[in-house]
């Protein structure tokens, strides 16, 4: 790719980017919230047409004019939402995706052969008839990356790839993208994680305000901090927050007994908890995503109903949580579905920082909503969190993905809140952005807010939580103090080990 | 952090037409489609339109006429804006209004000659409370039972159109008539009109209306809660809005309108009620509330000219034999040509949407 320029109203997210990767590599493509990468990378996918720029496949001069013209070129990407359909079978997603195009249809049996050979050169094996639904989401991404496979793509691109899996997962990833590397695939891989990058990239890229900033080899980005000041143009010190004073109070905020919560499909995904968070903690919940940690928050949040077991709040047990009533104790619920549950792609800004509040009478006390008063708020919070954005009226659907997490969090601190419920809060965050979050998270803690922190990435879990406990199959089976907090034991726990 | 440029008018431009792309090429499209049939049919199209314009805007006769159509379509359009915009596919409009204006009708006769600033207000919002008693069953039906909204209100449709057939032949056919009808309200619930035209009260109300649902929407909590619900189920679930109440709600307002409508139509134009009556404004409110992009300011210019079309292709067809269901193609196809610019723009979108994460 060579001088790709691409502007949208008003913001230019991409400007002379030449952009250059091999057969048989891992190309890491790295930069802060709203760089440009998934725009470029789109481009190269053919939903974006460059203004300026031309792309070069194979040596040829080429024009992606749509996703097709990418496809026959060999193009494929994953995103990060997946395209899958989530009622169909593998088999009929990976049907989906490559008859697009012609009148013929294959044969399914031959299809399905060729998903499990695909799965099987890759190095593990997927059930052709199993429905989409019931997969793991590192599983569903694997059905991603077979589809694109059989479409026959030789430059696969994936768009934070990582940040929905688990631990295991993402080693598991790896392993599938060296092989395809080998075999002589493309592999443009988007992500924030530096440990990721060195881990896996043999170059990276690194893209900056949308201009490209420098391309690295493996030997030249031994030091990260090199990287780290290469994506921010200035270097960033890591804080630690292990040190800062733990938190004793034992006045309790919430408390979770015999707690059981279904999940959508009516399985007992909470099934029995126990929990106390104390005021002015940080109490995270380490445990592998699918444990029941999903419809625990939304039970704390009243946005899922508990089917049996009580929940107090300061002493009171609760007779019907509900999202409002959550809301009037000073609950804020920091969704992992931030597309469409947390924020609606459609609304502006101030439409969707005021999404909860406009009921709130301290906030807005009358009928109408003083659009004037959101607007002001908007601007504050796009300045406070740096959001890229061009003012308070730019829709959500028009942001990156990690201003998008930015927005959601801010919304969710406003109004000096008694209890987060964070899930998976730092979610598509770059490093500095991350680091900014936690040190909020921090301060509000020691202003006497609690934070109860789910979240995917143990290190994110220990850096930050005054006490953690571990969930394992809808329970909590071992509460440690960060003093004596341990990561094997720990992760011994989160696959159940020793659990009696 | 970036480099960001202001918004240059070209820009602007774009951003702003964009969102009404696909119902200019809709009405343009259809008025091309049009000549084409006016053409196979032998008549002149550019005579045809004209005709159409000229006969619905130009003079006195016509400009009154559009003005007194486009009154019901207006009202039940934005009343329909508000289920539309709430997720909610009310297409019962058509009942709700034959059920308001029969109920605005007898309570128009049964009451006795009272005032007009007291029995014509009564009358009207009799016709709404009707209409919005009829939108009621398929609206508890879908808050409670979650039942498709769409099939309920439409079977209702039917049922309101028998059951008014059946009233007015049966227990409130007017004896003195020789074909079954109604009895007319009393005088004094006429509505007024303005100096001794056919330009009536009604038509402020209709404009009155519709600022009202535009500044609901766009102004007041209920709207904006409205439209949480439309975008997004989850996310009303998220921030833990009553849902019921507001499906329930959306549905009485837009059963009051259509019903309410139905009730100005009574009163300011038809007096009774036969069998034969059967407005569409029900249903061409649907097709119209799509092509205006369920924007509440759109709706008015929109309701006006279909008002043009219905009123200029009338008169077309008294004095040029045009067959009157030329509007009906006509409609036909402007909705056809929406929903497949629609549909390809959207599916364009969403692409991009999944891309751009
Ligand atoms: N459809 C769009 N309309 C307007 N602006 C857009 C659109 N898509 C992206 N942008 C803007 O372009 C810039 C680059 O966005 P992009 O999604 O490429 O960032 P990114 O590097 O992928 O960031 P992140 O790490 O947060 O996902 C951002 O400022 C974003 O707001
Ligand atoms: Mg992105």
């Amino acid at each position: 790719m060579v001088g790709i320029t691409k502007t949208f109203p008003g913001v230019v997210a991409n400007k002379d980017v030449d952009f250059e990767a091999y057969y048989g590599e891992v190309h890491g493509l790295l930069g802060e919230n709203g760089a440009g990468k998934s725009t470029l990378m789109n481009i190269l996918a053919g939903f974006y047409r460059p203004d300026k720029g031309e792309i070069w496949v194979n040596g040829k001069h080429v024009k992606i004019k749509s996703p097709k013209d990418a496809i026959k070129l060999g193009i494929g990407m994953v995103y990060q939402h997946f395209s899958l359909v989530k009622k169909l079978t593998v088999l009929e997603n990976v049907m989906l995706a490559i008859t697009t195009n012609s009148f013929k249809i294959p044969r399914q049996s031959k299809i399905a052969e060729e998903i499990e050979k695909t799965a099987q050169s890759l190095g593990f094996s997927i059930d052709p008839y199993a429905v989409v639904a019931d997969l793991s989401v590192g599983e569903q991404q694997r059905v991603e990356i077979i589809k694109i496979l059989i479409r026959g793509s030789n430059i696969i691109i994936l768009d934070e790839p990582t940040s929905i899996l688990s631990p295991v997962e993402v080693s598991g990833l790896f392993e599938v993208l060296r092989r395809l590397a080998r075999d002589g695939k493309t592999i443009i891989f988007i992500t924030h994680k530096l440990e990721e990058v060195m881990a896996i990239c043999d170059r990276v890229t690194v893209l900056r305000a949308g201009r490209k900033v420098g391309t690295l080899t493996r030997d030249e980005m031994k030091s990260a901090q090199r990287l780290v000041t290469m994506i921010f143009g200035s270097e960033i010190t890591t804080e630690r927050f292990d040190k800062r004073a733990l938190s004793h109070s034992v006045r309790e905020v919430l408390r979770a007994e015999n707690l059981v919560v279904e999940n959508d499909l009516g399985v007992n995904a909470v099934n029995g908890l126990n929990l106390v968070v104390h005021e002015g903690e940080i109490l995270g919940i380490a445990g592998i995503e699918g444990n029941g940690q999903l419809e625990l928050a939304e039970a704390l949040a009243g946005v899922r109903p508990i089917k049996s077991g009580s929940i107090y709040f300061k002493g009171r047990k609760l007779a019907k949580p509900n999202p409002m009533l959550m809301y009037s104790l000073g609950v804020r619920y920091i969704t992992e579905d931030r597309i469409g549950e947390g924020l609606i792609p459609s609304f502006n800004i101030t439409e969707n920082l005021i999404l909860k509040s406009h009921r709130d009478n301290n906030f807005i006390n009358s009928w109408f909503i003083p659009w004037t008063k959101g607007q002001k708020l908007a601007e504050q919070i796009i300045s406070e969190y740096n959001i890229i954005a061009r003012g308070p009226s730019s829709v959500a659907s028009t942001l990156s993905g990690g201003n998008l997490q930015k927005l959601l969090v801010a919304r969710e601190l406003m109004h000096n809140p008694t209890l987060i419920i964070a899930n998976q809060p730092t979610h598509g965050l770059d490093i500095k952005t991350t680091q900014y979050i936690h040190r909020k998270f921090v301060e509000q803690a020691s202003n006497g807010s609690s934070i109860l922190l789910i979240s995917n990435d143990l290190g994110e879990v220990m850096k930050l939580s005054d006490r953690i406990a571990v969930m394992y199959n809808g329970r909590i089976v071992g509460v440690f103090d960060r003093e004596n907090a341990d990561r094997e034991a720990i992760g011994r726990l989160m696959i159940g080990h020793g659990i009696s | 952090m970036q480099d960001r440029e202001g918004l240059k008018p070209i820009d602007w431009l774009v951003t702003s037409i964009k969102p009404a792309l696909s119902s200019i090429i809709a009405i343009l499209g259809s008025i091309i489609a049009g000549s084409i049939v006016l053409a196979l049919s032998g008549i002149d199209p550019a005579f045809a339109y004209y005709t159409i314009f000229y006969e619905a805007l130009a003079t006195d006769f016509g400009i009154t006429k559009t003005l007194v159509e486009m009154t019901p379509l207006l009202i039940t359009a934005v009343g329909l804006l508000v289920c539309f915009r709430a997720g909610i596919w009310n297409i019962g409009a058509q009942g709700q209004m034959l059920i308001g204006t029969l109920f605005a009708n007898v309570v128009g006769y049964s009451l006795g000659p009272l005032p007009t600033p007291i029995i014509l207000p009564i009358v009207l919002v009799a016709g709404a409370i009707a209409g919005a008693a009829w939108a009621l069953p398929p609206a508890i039906l879908k808050a409670k039972l979650g039942i498709n909204e769409v099939i309920t209100t439409l079977l209702l449709n039917f049922v309101a159109i028998n059951l008014i057939k059946f009233l007015i032949k049966g227990p409130l056919r007017n004896v003195a008539e020789e074909h079954p009808q109604t009895y007319p309200i009393v005088k004094s619930a006429y509505m007024p009109t303005f100096f001794g035209t056919q330009i009536h009260v009604g038509i402020l109300l209709a404009f009155v209306i519709a600022a009202a649902i535009y500044f609901l929407m766009v102004w007041t909590k209920l709207g904006f809660q409205f439209k949480i619900l439309g975008e997004s189920i989850k996310a009303a679930r998220y921030v833990g809005l009553p849902i019921s109440r507001l499906i329930i709600l959306a549905f009485i307002i837009s059963g009051g309108a259509a019903g309410f409508a139905g009730a100005i139509q009574l009163t300011a134009v038809m007096r009774n009620v036969n069998p034969a009556w059967a407005p569409g404004y029900g249903l061409e409110a649907v097709p119209l509330v799509f092509i205006a992009k369920m924007n509440p300011i759109a709706v008015i210019p929109l309701s006006i000219l279909f008002a043009v079309f219905l009123v200029g292709t009338d008169i077309m067809h008294r004095t040029t034999g045009v067959p009157v269901y030329f509007i009906e193609i006509f409609l036909g196809i402007m909705l056809l040509l929406f929903a497949v610019s629609e549909v390809v723009q959207r599916f364009r979108v969403r692409k991009v949407r999944e891309a751009g994460v």
